[in-house]
């Protein structure tokens, strides 16, 4: 059988963003042997960028670093300047920061089982998924104006506030499309034929989930519990009750379970923020003067642990500035998750870390 | 945050390392020029089943700051290690979670890591040179505009051989 290296990337329709795959099959020329990759397609030196601006500068920066956890830069990069400054946020801006990610949440996840319906070729699911999305892209739309890059928090707090008709909004939009999700869950738990094509493929055994130090979903799915929100708690996350999902097969079936149940503790969290949600100021009226410091700051964003580290040396602008995204940990994962699958499978495996490259690169 | 704060400093102790943690805002600091500590430092978390967040590096004056973020319980540790000669042991033998993030700052402040396994660039492509963000790029020069610019030189090019 014919042994060619196969290659797939940097381009590709397959592919959402670049990425060069360098694939030796096995002797049966339809199997994984070891996979490479070349990174760097997309690097565009924003921790470099980031020095020559302003703290205030810097919040729009960080929510152009990727879209789909666009609100996660922004909010984890105003916690790290909120430390150095020592500036108490207000709790209602604290619960309105738990909303806008949940809701992010929900629409990330949404849009990565979309995407795994679409590469393994079930039409009428991914429209389903991306259908159901639409609903919670259109609800962005209305509380922030945006369907991505929401512009929901600044320093000291947050940019927005809900009306009872936007309360409203939000129930309403939970209630109908709750039921849509428990519906996914029966699917991903009983039809024969979608466990059949994902059940198996890509395994993550937990001891390298736990030695590549992967995180979110991707670990989740292996068994290790590593949810920031519980861990070490931020935000409102503290005085809400939710679960971490865990799965221990460690597959691409495992993976699109956790997601799909994580979407579920995404809207018992947004129900829990409505119904608490404290009366008073959304923001500090603060200075972006920011003392000379050192912070280091962390968020859950939808592909797992994003973390900050902020220096200042009491200038307008950072001294460094750096930050770690969920698919860097990842990324070294696929390694262990290729080999001895099909090469048609590499996609999808792929798909199944939610990779996000512009966040990787910077 | 306490109690790891004692495990270490304990254990910090008992092994006859000179280095301690100390709070600082919601995580736990320490710091050393000593590569030597270090990696016993290294080697003392490990054992404590801590995990490599991130490594950031900075320039500082002539030297540079290292800052190892680990996660340990759900609580940060942070190890600030003073590099001068622009060498630092690696710690991805011990961590293989520190991999990708050693291979970085390599690339970007020319830092020369020992016994990293794989010590390979990580983005940029080897054409580009060491320590890169000492270095002015212009993001014209690097990208589109480059590129644009190549293009419509050529393009004159054939447009004057054309007409003479």
């Amino acid at each position: 059988m014919d042994k060619t290296t196969v290659i797939l990337g940097p381009f590709d329709v397959a592919l959402e963003e670049p990425v060069y795959f360098k694939i030796e099959p096995n002797d049966d020329a339809r199997t994984i042997q070891s996979v490479d990759m070349v990174n760097g397609f997309v690097h565009r030196g924003i921790e470099s960028i980031v020095l020559q601006k302003n703290f205030l500068q810097n919040l729009i920066i960080t929510e152009k670093v990727c879209a789909l956890c666009s609100n996660n830069h922004p909010f984890t990069y105003c916690m790290a300047v909120e430390k150095i400054a020592r500036i108490d946020v207000p709790m209602r801006a604290q619960y309105l920061r738990v909303l806008t990610d949940e809701i992010k949440r929900i629409a990330s996840h949404l849009f990565n089982l979309g995407m795994l319906s679409h590469l393994i070729h079930d039409g009428a699911l991914m429209r389903d998924f991306l259908e159901t999305r639409e609903a919670f892209q259109d609800l962005k739309e209305r509380i922030w104006g945006n369907r991505m890059d929401l512009s929901a928090n600044t320093i000291g707090g947050v940019k927005f506030d809900l009306d009872e008709t936007l309360i409203a909004t939000i129930q309403t939009t939970l209630d109908h499309n709750e039921e849509v999700i428990w519906r996914f869950i029966e699917r991903f738990e009983h039809d024969e034929a979608l466990i059949n094509r994902l059940k198996g493929v890509g395994v993550l055994p937990r001891e390298d989930a736990i030695r590549l130090g992967v995180v979110g979903p991707v670990a989740r799915a292996s068994g290790v519990d590593n949810d920031v929100r519980k861990h070490a708690p931020y935000a409102a996350y503290a005085a809400l009750d939710f679960e971490v999902i865990l799965k221990q097969d460690g597959d691409v079936l495992s993976r699109a379970s956790v997601r799909l149940y994580e979407i579920i503790e995404s809207m018992k969290l947004v129900r829990q923020v409505l119904n608490a949600l404290p009366q008073g100021e959304i923001a500090l009226h603060v200075k972006t003067i920011v003392p000379e410091g050192e912070a280091l700051s962390r968020s859950e964003a939808p592909r797992g642990e994003l973390v900050y580290y902020l220096k200042s040396n009491g200038t307008r602008k950072p001294e460094r500035m750096k930050w770690r995204v969920p698919t860097y940990m990842n990324w070294e994962a696929l390694k262990i998750m290729m080999p001895n699958n099909a090469i048609e499978d590499v996609a999808l495996i792929f798909n199944s870390i939610d990779p996000c490259i512009s966040c990787t690169e910077r | 945050m306490q109690i790891l704060e004692k495990t270490l400093n304990d254990s910090l102790s008992a092994q006859n390392i000179p280095l301690r943690f100390t709070p600082h805002y919601d995580s736990l600091w320490c710091e050393t020029d000593d590569q030597t500590l270090f990696l016993a430092l290294a080697e003392l978390l490990r054992r404590l089943e801590a995990r490599v967040c991130m490594i950031s590096a900075y320039a500082k004056d002539e030297a540079h700051e290292l800052v190892y973020h680990f996660d340990c319980g759900g609580v940060m540790a942070n190890v600030k290690l003073y590099v001068a000669d622009r060498c630092v042991v690696s710690i991805t033998p011990l961590f293989k979670s520190a991999d990708w993030t050693e291979r970085e700052l390599s690339e970007i402040y020319g830092i020369t890591l020992h016994n990293h396994p794989n010590p390979q660039r990580l983005f940029l492509d080897d054409s580009i040179s060491r320590s890169v963000l000492d270095e002015y790029y212009s993001l014209s020069s690097m990208m589109n505009g480059r590129v644009s610019e190549t293009l419509w030189n050529k393009i004159k090019a054939q447009k004057e051989a054309r007409h003479g």
